[in-house]
């Protein structure tokens, strides 16, 4: 999928994400009606139904919440992905959110597991997770 | 229950490849077969719902503008013509719109009727229009997710946190097209699959395998629905509905806040409350959820067995034919085939036929209630309806 196409599918609440992609900080929205952590964007809350969002940043860290590593029956724009991990990671933050999960070592991938947001340069504005380094 | 309905007839069409059958042919052949099956005259019927048809587009157009009104002899006599969907909910929609208009006194009789043809999409086209059925078009869709995601993740939970093994989804894999095997209208009628080819076909995503993920089909399914009073005096027996309940949840799956109960638990309790039945009385469990995670999991959010036991379960034979709880006789859309928003609508077609007796070699004996769930699009909602032979 291009950039170019990415691009394309953005909706006009969802610019501030975009921009803290640009510079590859990831962010949030945050009710302030009902205290909870919104995503993806949304004009309105979706459990308290408040336009009062507002956007944070994250620290970027989480934990797997599950993951799939497709090896068959991908769509054309990433046949040649494949082999390629989406995850849903729970991020400190208390938001849920689907991406990638890049790993030289797939075995080791659990649920549970701490990752942490990257920023490749690969073409693709969008960020993936990581298996958080020790540090 | 006030106000309720019940299912008088069905039709359906067999389901699978036929590159030679219309979809509009498909919609006229079910649905005079569940108007005549219902005693009726086509124009008796005051009110023509019909399920969206997601892969014939020309099709789907004359649906929603009305062709069925000239195609089926209801010029001028039928009240009401419309289209109304939810994905795989739909059946569910249909039943609910068509008991409102009855109770409300707008219509007598509804038709409710889906058919579509989705193997006239090609495989890419399939894959990518599951790729953004329920998925975030801009924050999901662009990191390669598929519809076959959404079990894998699922089933990846739910074995992390009960720790039932892979071999679990096989099992119920086995199981559902052991009752497809039996349906001739089923596309893979005569074709069951042992436990061990199941867990032996190619990955697509772990542990989602090419057995668990549900084909796409040709095939077209319809109902009549009609008032209690009606239906005692229509016929002998009837798909009585007796209870209902159902909860919108999330648009993205992947927003539930628990993959491995997804809310089942509360709405289950609501329906079972308002049939006044208890989990002994139920005869099968209508779960029309597709992939074979789906029915482990509400086999025990449904409280049919205890947390954790699912796997020994459905291991028990339980699910299968002439075990103790039948699960989806119509082998769901792994072995019916995925028709699109049709699979909810023949689970009810299957329902009414093991209600009236007329479930052929799939018929489980001394039926009196069944349990029926749905959920639509990516498991957004929790629809559970309960049906008896007799009224309440």
């Amino acid at each position: 999928m291009t950039e170019t196409e990415l691009r394309e599918r953005r909706n006009e609440w969802s610019a501030p994400y975009w921009e803290g992609v640009d510079r590859q900080e990831l962010r949030y929205q945050h009710c302030e009606e009902c205290g909870r952590s919104v995503f993806p964007a949304r004009l309105y809350c979706p459990r308290c139904a408040s336009d009062r969002l507002v956007w944070r940043p994250s620290n970027g860290r989480g934990e797997i919440y599950s993951f799939s590593t497709l090896e068959l029956g991908a769509v054309a724009a990433f046949i040649d992905d494949v082999p390629y991990t989406i995850v849903v990671v729970d991020l400190d933050e208390g938001f849920r959110m689907t991406s990638r999960v890049v790993t030289d070592d797939p075995i080791s991938l659990r649920c549970g597991l701490r990752v942490q947001v990257d920023f490749p340069s690969n073409g693709r504005p969008l960020p993936v997770f990581i298996p958080l380094l020790q540090s | 229950m006030d106000h309720s309905v019940a299912i008088v007839g069905v039709g359906e069409t067999r389901h699978g490849r036929f590159a030679d059958r219309s979809s509009l042919s498909m919609a006229l052949e079910a649905s005079r077969q569940a108007i005549e099956h219902a005693g009726l005259y086509p124009r008796e019927i005051d009110a023509v719902i019909i399920a969206p048809a997601f892969a014939d587009a020309a099709f789907n157009t004359d649906m929603a503008f009305g062709r069925l009104v000239e195609e089926l002899g209801m010029r001028d006599s039928a009240q009401i013509i419309m289209q109304a969907g939810a994905g795989g909910s739909t059946g569910d929609r249909l039943l609910r719109i068509s008991r409102g208009l009855i109770a409300s006194g707008q219509a007598r009789h509804t038709l409710c009727v889906h058919a579509d043809k989705f193997t006239e999409l090609t495989k890419n086209q399939i894959l990518e229009f599951f790729a953004v059925a329920g998925f975030d078009t801009e924050f999901e869709a662009p990191y390669g997710v598929t519809y076959n995601t959404i079990a894998s993740l699922t089933a990846q939970r739910w074995l992390h946190e009960t720790g039932a093994t892979e071999r679990a989804l096989a099992d119920m894999a086995s199981s559902l097209k052991e009752w497809a095997s039996l349906d001739p209208n089923a596309a893979s009628f005569q074709r069951p699959i042992s436990t061990e080819d199941a867990l032996a076909a190619p990955i697509l995503q772990w542990p989602i395998r090419t057995s668990m993920a549900p084909p796409p089909a040709d095939g077209g399914s319809a109902f009549v629905v009609t008032s209690t009073a009606d239906a005692r005096s229509m016929r002998q027996s009837a798909a009585y509905l007796i209870g209902e309940a159902s909860r919108v949840r999330t648009y993205s799956f992947t927003q539930h806040d628990d993959y491995t109960r997804m809310g089942w638990a509360d709405v289950a309790d609501k329906a079972f409350a308002e049939a006044g039945i208890s989990r002994n009385d139920v005869g099968i469990a209508q779960f029309y959820v597709a992939y074979p995670i789906f029915h482990l999991i509400l086999l025990e959010e449904f409280g049919f067995t205890p947390r954790g036991s699912a796997e020994d379960f459905v291991a028990s034979g339980a699910t299968r034919p002439g075990g103790r709880l039948p699960v989806m006789t119509n082998g769901d859309a792994i072995g019916h085939g995925h028709t699109g928003s049709g699979v909810g609508v023949a689970t009810l077609v299957d329902t009414a036929r093991q209600l009236m007796g007329e479930a052929g070699a799939r018929q489980v004996p001394d039926l009196e209630f069944v349990v029926e769930a749905s959920a639509g699009g990516s498991y957004m909602d929790t629809n559970v309806a309960m049906f008896g032979r007799e009224p309440r």
